[in-house]
C-alpha cells in the first residue's frame, strides 16, 4: 500500500505542477513552434528537391541525390551542431554576408537544421508516392486528352496524397521526437524546461510528465492521421452497403430465377 | 499498441526505473572506488587526447585513494545526469567541481570542502564597459551551464537578462567566443584557461562574483550515496590528512598560480 501511494506521489505531484507547469505549457509551446514551422518549411522544400531527384538530367538529381543522402546518413544532432557552432566558427564571413543575425539566435538555426532535415525525408516519400501511381493512369490521363497539368491535378497527385499520407504522418511525429534535440542548443522547448524544472528539483517525475507530453502529442497525431486516411480513401476501400440498398435479400429469399432476364 | 498495454508498458518502465535506484545497504569494503566526473571542465578535469581524464581533481582523487588504499576508476558523465547516476551506482563519487548546496544536499551527502573559488563574469574583449550590474545587463545574453550554481545566481539576481543554459561550460565559451553570447559566467580558473588558451583573445574576464552564501554554498566537495557514510568518513579523513602533509599544496602548485583550498 505505501508502495502504492508512493508510486501515486511519484506521478501525481500537484506540487511540483503548480509551481512550474507554467514552463512546462510554455516548453509545448516552443516545441509546436519548431516542429510546425520546419515541417512546413520542409514540406514546401521537399517538393523540389523531389522533383529535381526523379528528373533525368543529372545536373538536377545528382545534387538532389546528394542532398538527400546527406541529410538521411548522418545523425540530425550532428546538423544541428554544424549549423549552430559551424556558424559561429564563420561568424565574420556570416556577419560580411549580413545573415549573422538569423545564425545568431538558437531558435532559427533549430528551425534550419529541422527543416533541411526533413525536407530530406519528406523529398524521399513523395518520391516514393508519386513513383506508386502506376503509370497507366497518366497513360490513360493523356489518352483522354487531359492536359499535363489536369492529369497531374486530377490523376496522379491525389492518388500519391493518398500514398504519402501515412508516411508524412510518421515523419512529423519523428520531427516532434527529434525537436527534443533542440533543448541541446539552449533553447526552452518541452525537453529545455524539463531539464530545468529537474536541475532546480532533482524530481525526476518531471521527465514522465514531459514523455506523456510527447506521447499525448504523438498519440494524437496518430489518430488524426488515421482519420484523414480514412476520409482520404472513402473511393477505395470496399463499401458496406446500407441495408435499404440490399432489397433482393429482404426475407432471406434469394433472387429468383425468373426475375433474371438474360439478354437476347 | 492499445492503450492498456501501453499504460502497462509504462509502468513497468517506471518499475524498473525504481528498481535500479535501490542501493544493496550492505556494508562493503571500499577495494574499488568508482569518480563520476563531467569531464568538460578544465583544468579541473578533461578528457586529453589520448582519451583519458585528466585534470587537478583526478591527481587529487588519486592522493586520496592512494591514502584509502583503493584503487580508483574514473568515469566521464553527463553533468545533467551526474547525481541521478550517482544514486544509482553507476559510480560511488562525484568528483567534479560540484559545490555543497542546500538542494543537493536533499538528495546526497558531501565531504567537507576541498576547494572554493570565485564564479566570473566573461565578457567581449571590444566591450568597452565592466559594469556587471543587473541594471547594466538588462536584456543582454548572459550564457552558462545549466544545473549550476552560476544558472541559480543568474536566475536569482539577472532576471531581466536573456538566460541561456548549456550542457557543458565548454558550449557557452563557444558562443561568447562566436559572439552568439554577450557574457558568460563561470568559474574563474576554468574561465582564465578558456581566456587564455582557446579565447585568441576574443574574451576577457570581468570581474568576479562575491560568493553568496545561500546560492554558492561554502565550497566545492566530494559527493556521496546518502547511505555511504563510512565512505563519507574515510574521505574527511583523506582531505585532512593531505592538507597536513603538503600534498594538496603540491597538487595545486602544478595547476594553479592562486591559492584555491579556501580555508
Amino acid at each position: 500500500m505505501d508502495a502504492l501511494h508512493g508510486l501515486l506521489g511519484f506521478v501525481f505531484n500537484a506540487e511540483l505542477l503548480s509551481q512550474y507547469g507554467w514552463r512546462l505549457l510554455s516548453g509545448v509551446r516552443i516545441t509546436a513552434e519548431v516542429v510546425l514551422l520546419s515541417c512546413s518549411i520542409g514540406f514546401v522544400l521537399a517538393y523540389p528537391i523531389c522533383r529535381a531527384r526523379m528528373s533525368r538530367n543529372p545536373l538536377l538529381w545528382g545534387p538532389a541525390a546528394a542532398y538527400i543522402a546527406v541529410f538521411r546518413g548522418t545523425p540530425l544532432l550532428c546538423q544541428l551542431y554544424l549549423v549552430y557552432y559551424g556558424a559561429g566558427e564563420v561568424r565574420p564571413w556570416l556577419t560580411g554576408a549580413g545573415v549573422w543575425w538569423f545564425f545568431r539566435d538558437a531558435f532559427y538555426c533549430c528551425i534550419l537544421a529541422f527543416s533541411l532535415n526533413t525536407a530530406a525525408y519528406q523529398a524521399e516519400i513523395l518520391r516514393g508516392a508519386l513513383g506508386s501511381v502506376a503509370r497507366g493512369q497518366r497513360e490513360a490521363a493523356a489518352a483522354l486528352g487531359l492536359s499535363p497539368y489536369r492529369a497531374a491535378r486530377h490523376v496522379v497527385w491525389p492518388q500519391a496524397f493518398l500514398a504519402a499520407l501515412r508516411p508524412l504522418g510518421n515523419e512529423l511525429i519523428l520531427v516532434i521526437k527529434a525537436s527534443a534535440l533542440a533543448a541541446i542548443v539552449t533553447l526552452l522547448d518541452l525537453m529545455g524546461q524539463t531539464r530545468l524544472i529537474f536541475a532546480r528539483t532533482f524530481d525526476f517525475s518531471v521527465y514522465l510528465y514531459a514523455a506523456l507530453i510527447y506521447l499525448a502529442a504523438t498519440e494524437g497525431i496518430r489518430r488524426l492521421w488515421s482519420r484523414m486516411e480514412r476520409a482520404a480513401s472513402k473511393h477505395v476501400r470496399p463499401v458496406e452497403l446500407p441495408r435499404a440498398a440490399v432489397p433482393a435479400r429482404r426475407g432471406g429469399m434469394p433472387i429468383r430465377s425468373a426475375e433474371y432476364m438474360p439478354p437476347g | 499498441m492499445g492503450i492498456p498495454k501501453l499504460l502497462l508498458a509504462v509502468g513497468l518502465a517506471c518499475g524498473l526505473a525504481a528498481g535500479t535506484g535501490a542501493h544493496p545497504a550492505a556494508a562493503k569494503e571500499w577495494k574499488t572506488i568508482r569518480f563520476g566526473m563531467d569531464a568538460s571542465y578544465a583544468p579541473f578535469e578533461s578528457v586529453n587526447q589520448k582519451g583519458e581524464i585528466v585534470g587537478f581533481e583526478v591527481d587529487y582523487a588519486r592522493a586520496i585513494c592512494a591514502k584509502l588504499e583503493a584503487a580508483c576508476t574514473f568515469q566521464n558523465q553527463d553533468w545533467d545526469g551526474i547525481i541521478p547516476s550517482l544514486l544509482s551506482s553507476k559510480f560511488d563519487v562525484i568528483f567534479s567541481s560540484m559545490n555543497i548546496t542546500d538542494a543537493r544536499k536533499a538528495r546526497v551527502i558531501f565531504s567537507d570542502v576541498y576547494y572554493a573559488t570565485s564564479p566570473v563574469f566573461v565578457g567581449q574583449a571590444s566591450g568597452k564597459s565592466k559594469d556587471i550590474s543587473p541594471a547594466a545587463l538588462k536584456g543582454k545574453s548572459i550564457g552558462t551551464q545549466s544545473s549550476t550554481i552560476h544558472a541559480n545566481f543568474l536566475e536569482k539576481f539577472y532576471p531581466d537578462s536573456d538566460i541561456k543554459l548549456y550542457p557543458t561550460q565548454d558550449e557557452p565559451n563557444l558562443d561568447l567566443a562566436s559572439g552568439r553570447l554577450d557574457y558568460v559566467v563561470g568559474d574563474v580558473l576554468v574561465e582564465e584557461d578558456f581566456v587564455k588558451t582557446k579565447g585568441n583573445g576574443c574574451c576577457t574576464v570581468l570581474s568576479e562574483i562575491k560568493r553568496v552564501p545561500a546560492i554558492h554554498g561554502p565550497g566545492v566537495g566530494a559527493a556521496f550515496r546518502p547511505g555511504d557514510t563510512d565512505l563519507q568518513a574515510m574521505f574527511n579523513k583523506a582531505i585532512a590528512e593531505l592538507d597536513a602533509d603538503g600534498t594538496y599544496a603540491t597538487l595545486q602548485k602544478k595547476y594553479f598560480t592562486i591559492d584555491i583550498r579556501g580555508k
